[in-house]
């Protein structure tokens, strides 16, 4: 039992120390670990689970981890896979940002971290143009997609609102 | 950014706030960070441009981006305790929520009902993203348009040079400074050029 909570803690470290830019860049190194190397699941039950984790509120990236954890070792599973998600970067963060506050207010350094700006807007564009085809099955979600985002640009209705919407139109759906 | 507290909030309200949202959020980190800014504007402590910095730096960060903006934010708005109750607050909702929620969905993840609920819950966060992405997109580029050149660098290095993310940050990140202080040069000389 404890080799499998330490083997899952390695994993799911290994994978967020390295997953930058968020969800869409840890699930292919997750998948690496979970599948290929401990073969903890399937590629079947890998999908699952990402659909799963897809579906419900929070970040991907804890929740997936959180996934693998459960099955492998239960409960205890899910908070140990949780934990090695977050601690090593953490500890990545503190010493990134000390690092950072050190020269930070030299005005050199100042401009040259405006200068991410673009870098970090291009990563998000990425992700999102790669993660949005995966989320629409078939016709009618895509329209649900153009009118929410129609209203999104438009007016100024929360997006919690749009999602329950969007929820409420797809139960009546033809898949 | 990522100063110690100025305690415009208590450690408890930091750990509220991401909870809140974290359990509230479809969709991940990068909805998650635009429901930060857009609550962070209702509250209206710290400026627009100070949380734009931290959620651009959350981007960057190692790690899942809720726990890293969290932690930023937290540290930010309450100190070192801010932070770690920020990522309580972000980390906890999804852990619970699987824990709660696992066995029923693995099993009734198939029924059609079920399914198109969620068909419809992910058209409309997509949606949300692609809106908000756009949003970042258009401010930066307008911002200086010489950011269009390491823009594009970085998505063509990542779509079609399937460059791992963090060599591409890293690639624009030079590229960035390098155009930048060439432009820079260029603008004294000219100066220099009219002067004499």
């Amino acid at each position: 039992m404890f080799r499998k909570l330490l083997a899952l803690f390695l994993a799911t470290s290994k994978v967020g120390v390295a997953a930058y830019g968020g969800g869409p860049s840890m699930i292919p190194l997750l998948k690496v670990e979970v599948v290929e190397n401990y073969k903890w699941m399937n590629i079947e039950e890998f999908t699952d689970a990402l659909a799963v984790g897809n579906a419900l509120p929070g970040p991907i990236a804890t929740k997936m981890t959180a996934v693998v954890g459960y099955k492998v070792a239960g409960a205890l599973g899910a908070a140990v896979s949780v934990l090695g998600m977050i601690l090593p970067s953490i500890i990545l963060i503190l010493a990134l940002l000390g690092a950072v506050n050190a020269v930070k207010d030299q005005p050199r350094v100042v401009s040259m971290l405006r200068g991410l700006r673009p870098v970090v807007v291009a990563m998000l564009a990425y992700a999102a143009w790669d993660m949005i085809p995966g989320s629409m099955i078939g016709a009618m979600t895509w329209i649900i997609g153009c009118v929410a985002l129609a209203l999104m640009i438009v007016t100024k209705i929360h997006p919690a609102l749009l999602i329950a919407a969007g929820a409420g139109v797809g139960i009546f759906l033809k898949l | 950014m990522g100063t110690d507290g100025s305690g415009t909030m208590n450690p408890f309200d930091v750990f509220l706030f991401f909870f809140k949202i974290s359990s509230m959020t479809f969709g991940g980190g990068i909805a998650i960070l635009g429901m930060v800014r857009l609550e962070m504007h209702q509250r209206g402590v710290l400026s627009g441009e100070e949380v734009e910095e931290i959620c651009n730096f959350s981007v960057v960060m190692p790690g899942p981006i809720a726990v890293s903006v969290a932690y930023m934010l937290g540290r930010r708005l309450a100190g070192f305790r801010g932070a770690l109750c920020g990522i309580l607050g972000a980390a906890l909702p999804p852990f619970l929520i699987i824990l709660l929620l696992a066995p029923f969905f693995l099993r009734y993840f198939h029924n059609p009902f079920v399914k198109k609920f969620f068909a419809g819950v992910l058209a409309a966060v997509a949606a949300m993203i692609a809106a908000m992405v756009a949003r970042s997109v258009r401010k930066t580029l307008s911002l200086r348009r010489l950011n269009f050149i390491a823009y594009a660098a970085v998505i063509a290095m990542i779509a079609l040079l399937g460059l791992h993310p963090l060599l591409a940050l890293l690639a624009g990140f030079i590229l960035q400074t390098a155009v930048f202080a060439g432009a820079g040069a260029l603008e004294k000389n000219r100066t220099r050029g009219k002067g004499e």
